[in-house]
């Protein structure tokens, strides 16, 4: 009989890129621009905030959203992949949303930063993508806090 | 690599911007020149914080002390992958902290500002913080963080 | 066999409706067209996880989101089947019901994430399944489930 798992298992590792190789091109400068027009996760206006590990998977606890300059009122649509291909539709699921306000950036004061709770565990290889509803001006900056098992 | 079954701890404390390692700069980190971008590639900005280089570190907070007489401003953090800071993809915007104006005064305390983060970093991830607005006495960004 | 004094922790999580096999339909699975049952054996009920085969896994809960268009209001009946063919009733056991509301999209607003509470430990091969008691618009709801491989 396959013996089952009799202990906690912990991260390994923060993880706070989108791809999971830290020294990759486009893997912090996570920004939301672009509307998406759909809630199916498949055009190429999605953007990739977060790969699991490729071996024992990840642990994501939350999504940092901050503007990165002024923006009309729009929504994040959070979507987990299988690590498929994106643009086929069966491979991701619609998870979550997130309202983005108006903001107007300013220079002495703080604008608000927002915290979408995940709280799970991914398998190895899935993936986290998140689009907008509209397009805005300056665009949403998309900050992972995870962890590697 | 086998699955971890066991919590991991800070091995050590670390408040410097750069592994304690004695090099200038590496306490007195003073943000003072606007930086004039959402980006973080702005050489006004300063390293505060550098995760250790094998297994990484604990972020826990930024401490931000006024170092005289200021005006409003707000200080941005960018997390940044190792890389060359001037270029954008290399950075990630955070967060944001409100700086208030700021009287020196030698007979009682101005604030203390502390910014949470309290996620841990990977091997050799830093920490980059500058103000929005030119400040005159500038502000003091001290982490308080730990190794891994 | 000896009584398990150890407690047991999943080893994986998993977030997929086919124990994380890629294969086609195995994210985000729709529901959308009415069942008109309460036993589970309408082929309009959809399979939105599987247990591990071997050891069988811990589903803490399931997430609704409206895919767009208007949903009319309706309710998720939810279904543990034992592995075997989801068309005999023997094989489903009618589990709970999630009440889901009228919905409009919206571009500039989220919509509600609706999160039904399962928390139970699956045996190796078991599987949920979905299904809706009225026909809702052409979007439908997707339903992901949060849970772990043990």
């Amino acid at each position: 009989m396959a013996v089952v798992n009799q202990n906690p298992i912990f991260v390994r590792l923060g993880d706070v890129s989108a791809n999971s190789t830290p020294n990759t091109t486009a893997n912090m400068a996570t920004v939301a621009l672009t509307a998406t027009a759909d809630y199916t996760g498949v055009s190429a206006n999605h953007k990739l905030v977060f790969t699991a590990d490729a071996t024992n998977g990840s642990y994501l606890q939350r999504l940092r959203f901050k503007a990165t300059g002024t923006a009309t009122a729009s929504v994040a649509r959070i979507y987990i992949n299988n690590g498929g291909l994106q643009t086929v539709a069966v491979n991701n699921t619609f998870f979550g949303e997130v309202s983005l306000p108006t903001i107007v950036a300013t220079n002495n004061s703080a604008t608000i930063e927002i915290d979408y709770p995940m709280m799970l565990a991914l398998p190895p290889g899935f993936m986290v993508y998140v689009g907008l509803g509209t397009t805005v001006a300056a665009g949403w900056s998309i900050f992972p806090v995870g962890g590697e098992y | 690599m086998a699955v971890n079954f066991q919590p991991i701890f800070r091995r050590q404390g670390d408040v410097s911007s750069n592994n304690g390692i004695v090099s200038t700069a590496n306490m007195a980190v003073n943000i003072i020149t606007a930086t004039g971008d959402y980006t973080g590639v702005s050489t006004n900005y300063r390293l505060v914080f550098t995760s250790d280089a094998t297994n990484g570190s604990f972020i826990e907070r930024l401490r931000f002390k006024s170092r005289g007489t200021n005006v409003p401003t707000v200080a941005r953090v960018f997390v940044n992958n190792g890389g060359d800071q001037t270029i954008a993809v290399n950075n990630a915007f955070y967060g944001e902290v409100n700086l208030p104006s700021v009287t020196a005064v030698t007979t009682t305390s101005t604030i203390d500002l502390d910014y949470y983060m309290n996620f841990a970093l990977p091997p050799g991830f830093r920490i980059y913080v500058g103000v929005a607005t030119t400040v005159a006495a500038g502000w003091n960004v001290m982490a308080v963080g730990g190794k891994y | 066999m000896p009584v398990n004094q150890q407690p047991i922790f999943t080893r994986q999580g998993d977030v997929s409706s086919n124990a994380g096999i890629v294969v086609t339909a195995n994210m985000g699975p729709t529901v959308i067209t009415a069942t008109a049952d309460y036993t589970g054996v309408s082929t309009n009920h959809m399979l939105v996880f599987t247990a591990d085969a071997t050891n069988g896994s811990y589903l803490q809960r399931l997430r609704f989101k409206a895919e767009g268009g208007t949903t009319t209001a309706t309710c998720a009946r939810i279904y543990i089947n034992n592995g075997g063919d989801p068309t005999l009733a023997q094989n489903n056991a009618f589990y709970g019901e999630c009440a889901l509301p009228l919905v409009t999209a919206i571009n500039t607003a989220a919509t509600s994430d609706l999160e039904y509470a399962m928390n139970i430990m699956l045996n190796p091969g078991f599987r949920i399944y979905v299904g809706l008691a009225a026909t809702t618009s052409a979007a439908g709801w997707n339903v992901t489930p949060v849970a772990g491989s043990y």
